[in-house]
């Protein structure tokens, strides 16, 4: 055996080249960032669309709307905003977000049920790490409700019951509560292990409650073609979502509500480049899918809610910052393209009698902008400065 | 980083006095040191004057051989004094570079954060170390920094030769790579961009070899062998640097990029001439950054081609070329350190001339090496061939024998002994230090002013709820000392840290725990049901502490207890959160309140947090001990 003589003993030829390899491995390694090269990238179904928390819902005491305000590039210096404004009231927008007595920069998440008083979720961040909740009576009442541990990325509401998205590394759970302490109600491993295998592995993306009061669960699903919509009947989870024509293509649910009686699903379908927006109405045990809303590449999602027409509304932005506002019909069938809402519009809401405002954000100073019933185009309302305390959250 | 910056401005008066004041004391006892070393010195001279034929050196035996190796009868060999002594100079002018007041605070988050910053995870991990122990201990940590900088400086200066000499060389190599690893995270070898030009391998590993070749066995520089060892092994680092300076892609060939924005070097240029220093050595690096954006690719040429000769010529070590590489090395390595490096030691946290001076001296050394080898002839041979081998007790023996005959042979000894005390000056603080994983308190000062010492009993009791439903008030806490604050359960930046200060101070109270309360009140009016403070607890950890309390109530309830400490509540416009006083009281067995501090955290560093608890735990320990 051929080999260098070290302190007596022969190595052989071999390990010293194993030897030699390890070290350049290592070493390699070692310099991979000095030399520039990227490492490998974990790979997995890309999410269809950053899921947008900005919305407004309508209640019988008025419409509320959250927006982002404040250096909306800084997390930490964006402040979340709840607008409110009266049924019928002929003034403006009032700002009530210091009622909320926490910290937005986590996002304020909004629910409404006929009937019940409006929950708001204020999501954690920096140093916390439970959500807050609150509930207000026509913005005049002002309650806490029992927080709920971690971050909550969807939130919906029947009656007394709550039920919230709790985000988790493991996919979410869903917990709810009547009043009393929150209860786990199910999450993405148990989902995945039972009614949904077709669309394991999944992410849990949205709540919402159906027309009797049941949980239904939106998630986004690793397995192409699944539609990830989960109902409970009789103990046991079944996936109740549509089927969409393509069957390679990574479907996402973004967001559930349920209006009048009729649930709808907002769906987006990843394929390749661009993004379609289905909108999935739930009639009579049936769904009803629309024509797709196509996106293109780097369009963001701005903001989405329910509609008063029974559909929902979708707010996007492309990557120049034009944005347009598209609402979906009653029927599901099509989307209706609204008069290009202004730059920089954050949020919009549907005050009823036809009328939209678009909530336009530059810093401090949120402009509301109208579009009436038959308008086309919008006419700039009534601009109010915020108060924002640029830094207070940050240490 | 946790715990790598400290949140407060370096030249903050209280730690830049207290760090003065600290080098001061140092000083001193260093003066003591150095007057010692002086009495015993001219004790020895006046003793050997006074001594008829003392000096009589002897031309034979063991003791001949001693005295003769400690009179400088044989001669040290030129490149091993040229790198010991220039090595030295460079250690206590780096030690001087500590002791700039910018030091203690900006050491961390000017000098160590930037280079981790780019560097693997792992490698920000070892750094964050070296970090943490500086910026929880602003004080020890720069001033031992100085004195055992410029205790091995003197240490290589005085002793030139025999086992002190090199114990200074091996000193300078365990200092040099404890700051080389932790305070220069391995001198951004793993960060990308690591180039000659910004110098990549760091300064610190040039001093860490001239300690090793300081500490090597001086036969070794009998030969010439050494001295192409080193021109070898600094060829190949040359080469290396050539081979990374031309890799592709990593921006070394553009002057400027797409955008009109400079490049890697020419930025590197434009910042280091933004550092505060005389405007005419910042022009100089401004215009170079200029030329290079003009001709990035004909500089990058240059120094490519330029690495990859002289590594070519180092490496060969053929005599005839060698002064030429060794010269053209210096003027290259000079342009870098005036145009890219610009000295390296300006802007008050600068630790050392950067590596291009270092770097030149070390190929200095190894061409005296191979040139200047000394001739050992029977009349010069070192002591080791002229003696005949000895055991170490007749070498012992031989050794009282010489300094019977001249006792100021132990002088050397004696002076290299001053040096390591000096040394052991800054050493001893620094293993204190890095032993204690408590931040010191002076940090807190530092941020929120030292807490007022008072003696008074609260006006009205509160009566409210824990988290766990019991009730307490301010009588039902009488028997106990109690660190009283005030939180917000829904706070998203400073409570939750407060709370955290307040369990660390917990865990230093140690024993001394079950004589304590350390108690939250609710600090918001809207969320004040027992769940919050649950919730808050649980966050916090209190819930596994057995003597952490989050108290609450209805709102008038809250509102006594808020009103009788002071502390002013309110809602904050635009989704901020309810604004409240930061205030800690510590109240005695008695109920009396004896200290009022603010428990603002500053930028809630892991440092300032440790910093706070110790300060905290401190003044519990003090009243509790009462």
């Amino acid at each position: 055996m051929k080999g260098r003589v070290r302190d007596g003993r022969r190595v052989p030829r071999g390990a010293r080249a194993s030897v030699r390899l390890l070290v350049a491995a290592a070493a390699g390694w070692a310099m991979a960032p000095t030399l520039g090269c990227a490492g490998a990238t974990a790979t997995g179904p890309p999410p269809a669309i950053a899921l947008p928390i900005a919305t407004s819902v309508t209640t019988s005491a008025g419409t509320w709307a959250s927006v982002p305000m404040g250096h909306l590039k800084q997390h930490l210096n964006t402040f979340w905003q709840l607008f409110f404004q009266r049924a019928g009231a002929k003034g403006g927008w009032k700002d009530v977000a210091t009622r909320l007595a926490v910290a937005t920069n986590g996002g304020v998440l909004l629910s409404e049920a006929p009937g019940a008083p409006l929950v708001v979720a204020v999501r954690p961040s920096n140093q916390l790490h439970f959500t807050a909740l609150v509930t207000s009576v026509g913005g005049r009442t002002w309650s806490p409700r029992r927080p709920v541990d971690g971050t909550v990325s969807s939130l919906a509401t029947s009656g007394d019951q709550v039920v919230a998205l709790v985000k988790s590394r493991s996919g979410g759970r869903v917990v709810t509560s009547s009043g009393g302490a929150w209860k786990d109600l199910v999450s993405a491993m148990s989902l995945a292990s039972s009614g949904g295998r077709r669309c394991a592995p999944l992410v849990l993306t949205a709540v919402a409650t159906d027309a009797s009061g049941n949980p239904l669960i939106g998630a986004s699903c690793g397995g192409a073609g699944a539609v990830g919509i989960f109902s409970e009947r009789a103990g046991r989870w079944r996936s109740v979502g549509p089927a969409v024509g393509s069957p390679t293509a990574h479907v996402e649910v973004v967001s559930l509500s349920t209006t009048d009686g009729r649930t709808n699903a907002l769906l987006a379908v990843a394929t390749g480049s661009t993004t379609l927006l289905v909108d999935g109405i739930l009639v009579t045990a049936r769904w009803r899918l629309s024509e797709p809303l196509v996106l293109g590449a780097e369009t963001r999602l701005v903001s989405t809610g329910p509609s008063p027409s029974g559909g929902v509304f979708v707010l996007s932005a492309s990557r120049s910052g034009r944005e347009r506002l598209a609402v979906s019909s009653r029927l599901g069938r099509r989307w209706a393209l609204l008069p290009r809402p202004p730059e920089g519009t954050e949020s919009v809401a549907f005050a009823g009698s036809g009328r939209v405002d678009a909530f336009v954000v530059g810093g401090t100073v949120m402009t509301d902008w109208v579009l009436d019933s038959g308008a086309s185009s919008w006419t700039k309302g009534k601009a109010s400065r915020v108060r924002i305390l640029f830094g207070s959250s940050t240490i | 980083m946790p715990g790598m910056r400290s949140g407060l401005n370096a030249n903050n008066s209280t730690i830049v006095h207290a760090f003065k004041i600290a080098l001061l004391h140092q000083g001193l006892v260093a003066a003591v040191i150095l007057a010692v070393l002086m009495m015993v010195w001219l004790g020895i001279r006046a003793f050997e004057s006074t001594r008829a034929g003392g000096g009589d050196v002897g031309t034979g035996g063991p003791a001949a051989s001693f005295l003769a190796g400690t009179r400088g009868l044989i001669a040290e060999a030129p490149a091993r004094r040229f790198v010991r002594v220039s090595f030295a100079v460079l250690w206590i002018f780096d030690g001087l570079l500590q002791a700039q007041p910018d030091m203690p605070l900006g050491m961390t988050a000017d000098v160590i954060k930037p280079v981790a910053a780019t560097s693997p995870a792992w490698v920000q991990h070892v750094a964050n170390f070296g970090a943490t122990i500086w910026s929880f201990h602003p004080i020890e940590a720069p001033a031992s920094a100085v004195w055992i900088q410029v205790g091995i400086g003197i240490w290589l200066l005085v002793a030139p030769r025999g086992t002190w000499s090199r114990l200074a060389g091996t000193a300078a190599v365990g200092w040099g790579i404890a700051v080389w690893v932790f305070g220069e995270a391995f001198g951004g070898i793993f960060a990308p961009g690591a180039s000659w030009l910004f110098g990549t391998p760091g300064a610190v590993i040039f001093y860490v070899a001239a300690g090793a070749l300081v500490a090597l066995p001086e036969r070794w520089w009998d030969s010439p062998r050494l001295g192409r060892g080193v021109l070898g092994v600094f060829g190949l680092y040359l080469a290396g640097m050539a081979v990374l300076q031309a890799w592709p892609g990593r921006g070394s060939w553009q002057g400027s990029l797409s955008d009109g924005s400079p490049g890697t070097l020419a930025t590197m240029a434009f910042t280091m001439g933004r550092t505060p220093q005389p405007h005419v050595t910042s022009s100089w690096a401004t215009s170079f950054a200029n030329f290079d954006m003009a001709h990035g690719f004909a500089v990058d040429l240059v120094v490519v081609l330029a690495l990859a000769l002289l590594g070519a010529v180092f490496i060969a070590a053929r005599p005839r070329p060698l002064p030429y590489a060794v010269a053209v090395y210096g003027v290259l390595a000079l342009a870098d350190w005036v145009l890219v490096q610009d000295f390296g030691f300006f802007g008050g946290v600068g630790t050392d001339p950067n590596s291009m001076i270092p770097s030149i001296l070390f190929v200095m050394t190894g061409f005296l090496a191979v040139a200047r080898v000394p001739n050992r002839s029977e009349a010069n041979a070192p002591v080791a061939t002229l003696a005949p081998r000895l055991s170490a007790h007749e070498r012992f023996g031989a050794w009282r024998e010489a300094v019977k005959r001249r006792p100021s042979v132990v002088l050397p000894s004696v002076t290299a002994l001053g040096a390591v005390g000096i040394v052991l000056l800054g050493a001893a603080p620094m293993a204190v230090a890095s032993a204690n994983t408590h931040a010191d308190p002076i940090l807190i000062e530092a941020t929120s002013g030292t807490a007022n010492l008072t003696n008074y009993l609260p006006k009205r009791d509160f009566h409210l709820v824990d988290q766990f439903g019991r009730p307490v008030s301010l009588a039902s806490l009488r028997g106990k000392t109690v660190a009283l604050t005030f939180l917000d359960p829904v706070c998203t930046s400073t409570c939750p840290i407060i709370g955290h200060e307040f369990r660390q101070a917990d865990a230093m109270l140690s024993t001394l725990g079950s004589k304590v309360e350390l108690v939250a009140v609710d600090a918001n009016p809207l969320y004040r049901e027992r769940v919050y403070g649950m919730q808050f607890a649980k966050q916090e950890g209190f819930d596994t502490v057995h003597n952490m309390l989050f108290l609450t109530g209805s709102l008038s309830q809250l509102s006594r207890a808020w009103t009788t400490f002071g502390i002013q509540v309110q809602y904050e416009p635009g989704g901020a959160m309810i604004g409240h006083s930061e205030v800690a009281y510590v109240l005695d067995p008695q109920g009396h309140v004896r200290y009022v501090t603010t428990d603002d955290p500053g930028q809630g560093t892991a440092a300032q947090q440790s910093s706070f608890a110790t300060a905290l735990s401190g003044l519990v320990r003090s009243v509790a001990s009462r």
